[in-house]
């Protein structure tokens, strides 16, 4: 396919008519500036070939001018295997759609059908065309911005590419009926696996079912042991029982018993004849216990005299010595007690020497202080008078230190003062020839004595007159001023401090400092003679006086010489009082010493008296138990019982032997062995007999359903599941493996059928990425991506330029593949590679030439410049119209 | 005096055919009391002495009571007396079918053979039980026969079960063991023997009856009871086979040339007049092509619905895809390559997987209209 010729007229911006003309097979560039109506163009091209001329509301009002109603018109000449067509279509206003053909000429729809078909495009059933019903000259003819997007091949493309494909390729993919084939072993697959190869369905039942048998077996293999070892059990007790049985094991037990027990009774009898015996030896033993025991108190009473009378002289000997003691008992007592009237007497008198001693002692000490105190006190009294003094005399002293500095000042002052008025003054000096008198202000001036005059003044000169003098320095007034101002204040404070002048001022403040430091003195001695005050002072001194007076009263030193120091009259004073309590203690022992003398008398008397006493009742005892029974009888009795126990004890020792000879433990222990053995064996029997009916009984309640048959059936369920579960499983196997086959098989048949238009791609794609290979979507053609190094980039991960680039390399290719194959193609590319860098760009219009050997391509573009060099033919919009 | 008896053995009655599908192991269990019921009214109406039964009257110690009570109804048909020895089968333990049996209640004429006692048979004749007493025994139980003491002029017949020393083929020796000349030791008239499921000759006086309902597929003659007649002590035995099994167990093994679907429906032969009573085994090989292998899968399925039960083991058929297979498959696209690589691991380890693959490919195309 070939344009020719391009005319549009009143088409959205395009108002004026423009034609292009003369368009040749290779490339035409066509420029336009900006708004100047490229991509109108395209618009317009697009709308000829695919919109439908009645398409009536937006998609017809949009191609109008803005604002105007007028009839947007387009027309197409174009050649197809080399014969020339012209389509021409007018929308909106009057819509008409005419097709020429060297075949004859169409009208109206007639003409849209004819061409689409012509062209291998979709017209659309309503409304404006749509991108995917535009077929291959869609996918060729671009606006701006679209071409990165990838190639968005409609259905109507694709099946014109598959189209192509398959009359070169053939039917590789095998067509719909393999597709069927593939979905449907797909299908049979997923019945029985899941996507990740787990068994599902059918194959999932059978495994489940498989375990689940082989639980059951596991339960009922368990019941049948469990049976099979209650038999064994059964068994082993019914031949227990039969060896019970047979052994006569019972019986043997029974006899045994019998023969203990008889043996048992004789030893009972034994047993009967030994303890007679053991009673009448108990008898003949009580016996001689009884006569031996009056022997034993004939006895005692005969020995109570012999001891009564022995205790009964000894206790009248202790009397008689304990009363030869008392006496010097009673002379140890005196002796202590004049000892301690002796020793109060010396005490009393110590004592009273004692409080002498102190008494004088405290006179001495207060008549020492209460002088001392009396002298503190006269010197303070004529402390407190020349206080009295001094402060008179401060309180006439006008003047202190402060008031003295200021007067001092202004002295200083009105001197400098006055020295500076005597620099600037006039200075006379009067010499008077004859020595007459000069007086000023009546105040004689003496001869050649220097006159400062500092303000005026009159002179009067004897014998001349009057002279005025009138000092013309002018600071002169200023410093008379501050002088009179510095008398004037220190007059005042003349005044103010009472004196004349500054020396009078001096000597007042050298009085007022004496008297201040007099006071302070006074002060201090003040503080030392009382340093608790004047009143403590004075009342401690009378205090003191008045205790003197009282400690004097009736006191005579003259009794008092012989007395010692005080502590030594004290000391004195202690010893007496410990000889005291010395002898007190001694008394008090005397004392003790009597009284448990007297006591012990009295004790030994009672002693001797009771001793006596009892001596009288047991001789009265002994004289009464004789007149009973002789002592004689009383032995005679005691020996016959002897000799009757003798006899009982051997006649006992007789029976004991029997009976120890009889052995009865030997008997007693085997007829306990004896009843014990026939009990176990009873025992024993009764729970053979026992475990073997309950036994029994279980056994005919498990082996009731049949264990082995229902083992059986689970065996061969198991069986049938497991078969079944392997046979799905190669089942799954097989149909897991076909499936992929043919999935296999079916990705490389794309491969195989993409094979020509990657053919067709390579030699253009090597002129811009010569290490890459595209790859394009087996199912819509598009690009997929690049691979470069062995890896796969996905084409939206490529930069904008680069998948501009792939996107046009593609449509080359796809354009020079139809053309090849007798496909209507022709390329229009609207303001592409604008993202190309410059190399790229050249690379890209190497592509494009090539591509132009076998298609027509118009390009769009609204740089000129840039295509300059590429040697096709340009075309100006602009001047086209 | 003369007696005559019917010998069998190895009823095994409550088998329980797991290996079977349920409902066919049903009617396998159904069909041994059947036969046991045919041996009764045979006993019946041939108007025999006795019935001897050598032993494994029934298939477990553990069968359950129901399966007691239909042996004991399938006895009634012959009034007796039924000698019944225990076997390895059911042994007498302290609790087994006997005990259990005796429980339940026998009528008069059963007698179970339980202790090495003579038993005597009307006034002519006497057996000798050699019982077990366990499930295996070392020792030969039938040596008693020997010594035991019989009045003269009563028919001595021993009846046992084991393994005939040094005569069965494939049998271990070692347990249940019976000596090859114990009928002449014991100066047995007959000695009626149990264990081996096929009918079997050991002597002139030595018998295995066999199972009278076949349970496996060995062609050893079982399906049989044996009609005993002795004319006195020393006479020998007059045995006669009867035929009594309900069902045919047939194996075969069909050897499939391809498009040999027809060795399929042959392979039966002249049983093809009670297939329904047949229960049939067939063990395919050859090397068949896809289109044959399907053809004698629809064969098998034919045949297995006109006989009791089909098993069929094509382990040993060997699917290698033929040319026209293939392009019957896919003539054109992806397909094709997706044969081609699955004919290529049928030489591989996968080879069972891919030649499966295939087949199933083969009948998802045949149902898509071919």
């Amino acid at each position: 396919m070939r344009f020719r010729r391009i005319e549009v007229r009143n088409y959205k911006k395009l108002l004026a008519p423009v034609v292009i003309d003369a368009l040749g097979d290779g490339v035409t560039i066509i420029a336009g500036d900006n708004e100047e109506g490229k991509s109108t163009l395209l618009d317009a091209i697009r709308a000829g070939l695919f919109e439908r001329h009645n398409v009536s509301g937006k998609a017809a009002d949009e191609k109008q001018p803005f604002g105007s109603a007028v009839r947007p018109e387009v027309r197409l000449d174009f050649e197809l295997d080399g014969q020339p067509y012209t389509i021409e279509k007018g929308f909106a206003q009057k819509p008409s759609a005419r097709l020429a053909t060297p075949s004859g000429t169409f009208d109206g729809p007639a003409a849209e059908e004819r061409l689409a078909e012509l062209l291998g495009f979709r017209l659309a059933q309503r409304g404006g065309s749509r991108a995917e019903d535009q077929g291959v000259l869609g996918l060729l003819c671009l606006e701006q911005g679209r071409i990165i997007e990838g190639l968005r091949l409609g259905e109507q493309g694709r099946s014109t590419i598959r189209g192509a494909l398959e009359d070169e390729v053939g039917d590789v993919l095998g067509g719909p009926r393999g597709q069927r084939l593939l979905e449907a072993a797909k299908a049979a697959r997923n019945a029985l696996l899941t996507a990740t190869g787990k068994p599902r369905g059918d194959l999932k039942d059978a495994s489940d079912q498989a375990e689940a048998e082989a639980e059951d077996l596991v339960v009922l293999e368990q019941a049948r042991k469990a049976y099979d070892k209650q038999i064994d059990e059964l068994e082993k007790r019914q031949r227990d029982l039969a060896r019970i049985d047979s052994d006569r094991a019972i019986d043997e037990a029974r006899d045994r018993l019998r023969e203990a027990e008889r043996d048992a009774l004789a030893i009972e009898a034994l047993h009967r004849d030994d303890r007679e015996a053991s009673q009448a030896v108990l008898l003949a033993t009580a016996k001689v216990e009884n006569a031996d025991e009056r022997w034993q108190g004939r006895q005692r009473l005969v020995d109570e005299v012999t001891t009564r009378r022995a205790v009964a002289a000894e206790a009248s000997g202790r009397r008689r010595a304990l009363e030869e003691q008392t006496e010097a008992v009673e002379a140890r007592l005196h002796t202590a007690r004049t000892t301690l009237e002796a020793a109060i007497e010396a005490r009393s008198r110590a004592g009273e020497r004692a409080e002498l001693a102190r008494r004088r002692a405290r006179i001495d000490a207060l008549a020492r202080e209460t002088e001392d105190l009396a002298a503190r006190l006269t010197a303070v009294d004529r402390l407190e008078i020349r206080r009295r003094e001094d402060r008179q005399l401060l309180a006439a002293i006008a003047i202190d230190a402060a008031a003295f500095g200021r007067i001092e000042a202004l002295s200083t002052a009105i001197r400098e003062q006055e020295a500076a008025l005597r620099t600037i003054a006039t200075r006379l000096r009067f010499r008077p020839d004859a020595g007459q008198a000069i007086t000023r202000d009546g105040a004689t001036v003496a001869r050649d004595e220097t006159v400062d005059v500092t303000e005026a003044t009159r002179f009067t000169l004897e014998g001349f007159g009057v002279v005025d003098v009138e000092p013309g320095a002018r600071e002169l007034d200023a410093g008379r001023q501050r002088l009179a101002d510095l008398r004037g204040r220190m007059r005042d404070a003349l005044l103010a401090a009472g004196v004349e002048d500054v020396d009078a001022a001096k000597v007042r403040l050298e009085q007022r400092k004496a008297a201040e430091s007099h006071l302070e003195e006074a002060q201090r001695l003040l503080a030392a003679y009382a340093p608790e005050g004047v009143e403590a002072l004075r009342a401690a001194s009378t205090d003191g006086a008045a205790e003197l007076a009282l400690l004097q009263e009736g006191f005579d030193p003259a009794t008092a010489d012989d007395l010692d120091h005080p502590d030594v009259e004290e000391r004195a004073a202690d010893d007496a009082r410990h000889l005291v309590e010395g002898a007190r203690s001694a008394l008090d022992a005397a004392r003790s010493e009597r009284a448990a003398h007297d006591t012990e008398v009295a004790r030994a008397q009672a002693a001797s008296e009771a001793a006596y006493v009892a001596l009288l009742g047991a001789e009265r005892d002994l004289a009464a138990a004789r007149t009973d029974a002789a002592d004689a009888d009383l032995a005679a009795t005691l020996e016959v019982a002897r000799g009757a126990l003798r006899a009982a004890e051997e006649h006992q020792a007789g029976t004991s032997r029997a009976l120890a000879d009889a052995d009865p433990d030997e008997v007693a222990g085997r007829r306990q062995r004896a009843a014990d053995a026939l009990k176990m064996i009873r025992a024993e029997y009764d729970r053979l007999r026992h475990e073997v009916s309950s036994l029994q009984g279980s056994l005919a309640a498990l082996g009731k359903d049949g264990l082995e048959e229902q083992l059986e059936a689970v065996r061969g369920r198991r069986v049938q599941a497991l078969e079944r579960r392997d046979r799905l499983q190669a089942d799954a196997d097989a149909w897991e493996l076909l499936v992929s086959t043919l999935v296999h098989a079916e990705r490389d048949a794309k491969q195989q059928f993409l094979a020509p238009v990657l053919a067709r791609v390579g030699p253009f794609l090597r002129l811009l990425l010569p290490e890459a290979r595209i790859t394009l979507g087996e199912e819509d053609l598009d690009i997929t991506g690049v691979e470069r190094d062995g890896r796969q980039e996905p084409y939206q991960s490529l930069s904008v330029g680069t998948r501009e680039q792939l996107s046009i390399l593609v449509r080359l290719a796809f354009a020079v593949y139809l053309r090849e194959k007798g496909y209507p193609a022709a390329v229009i590319l609207d303001d592409a590679l604008v993202y190309a860098d410059d190399d790229r760009f050249d690379r890209m219009q190497l592509a494009l030439r090539k591509a132009a050997d076998t298609v027509q391509i118009l390009i769009l573009t609204c740089r000129p410049r840039d295509w300059r060099q590429f040697g096709a033919p340009i075309e100006r919009l602009a001047g086209s119209s | 005096m003369p007696i005559r008896f019917l010998h069998t053995a190895d009823l095994q009655i409550g088998k329980g055919f797991g290996s079977f599908p349920p409902e066919i192991a049903g009617r396998l269990r159904a069909a041994r009391l059947d036969t046991l019921k045919r041996i009764a009214e045979l006993a019946c109406a041939r108007r025999v002495d006795a019935v001897l039964v050598a032993g494994d009257c029934l298939d477990d110690i553990a069968v359950a009571d129901e399966t007691l009570r239909r042996f004991k109804v399938a006895l009634e048909p012959f009034a007796g007396p039924w000698v019944l020895l225990p076997g390895n089968h059911d042994p007498a333990i302290a609790e087994s079918p006997w005990t259990r049996l005796r429980r339940l209640g026998l009528a008069d004429g059963i007698i179970v053979a339980d202790e090495p006692r003579p038993i005597a048979i009307g006034g002519t004749a006497v057996v000798l039980p050699a019982p077990l007493r366990r499930r295996r025994d070392a020792a030969d139980l039938t040596e008693w026969f020997d010594t035991a003491v019989s009045d003269d002029g009563l028919i001595r017949i021993g009846l046992a079960h084991g393994s005939v020393e040094g005569f069965l083929p494939d049998v271990s020796e070692a347990v249940n063991p019976v000596a090859r000349d114990r009928a002449a030791r014991a100066r047995l008239a007959y000695l009626a023997l149990g264990d081996w499921h096929g009918r079997l000759r050991v002597d002139q006086r030595t018998w295995y009856a066999g199972t009278p309902e076949p349970d496996r597929f060995k062609d050893n003659d079982p399906g049989n009871v044996l009609d005993v007649s002795i004319a006195g002590p020393d006479a020998l035995p007059q045995v006669e086979a009867v035929r009594v099994a309900g069902l045919h167990w047939i194996q075969r093994q069909v050897e499939i040339a391809p498009g040999g679907a027809a060795d399929v429906r042959e392979a039966l032969g002249p049983a093809a007049s009670e297939l329904e009573r047949c229960v049939v085994r067939l063990d395919l090989q050859g090397v068949v092509d896809l289109a044959t292998h399907t053809s004698v899968l629809e064969a098998c399925e034919d045949l297995g619905s006109r006989v009791l039960h089909l098993a069929v083991d094509d382990a040993a058929l060997t699917l290698e895809p033929s040319q026209d297979d293939l392009d019957s498959i896919a003539q054109r696209g992806f397909v094709g390559e997706a044969v081609a690589a699955l004919r290529e691991q049928l030489a591989g380890a996968e080879a069972a997987t891919a030649r499966r693959a295939l087949a199933l490919l083969y009948g998802l195309h045949q149902r898509m209209g071919g």
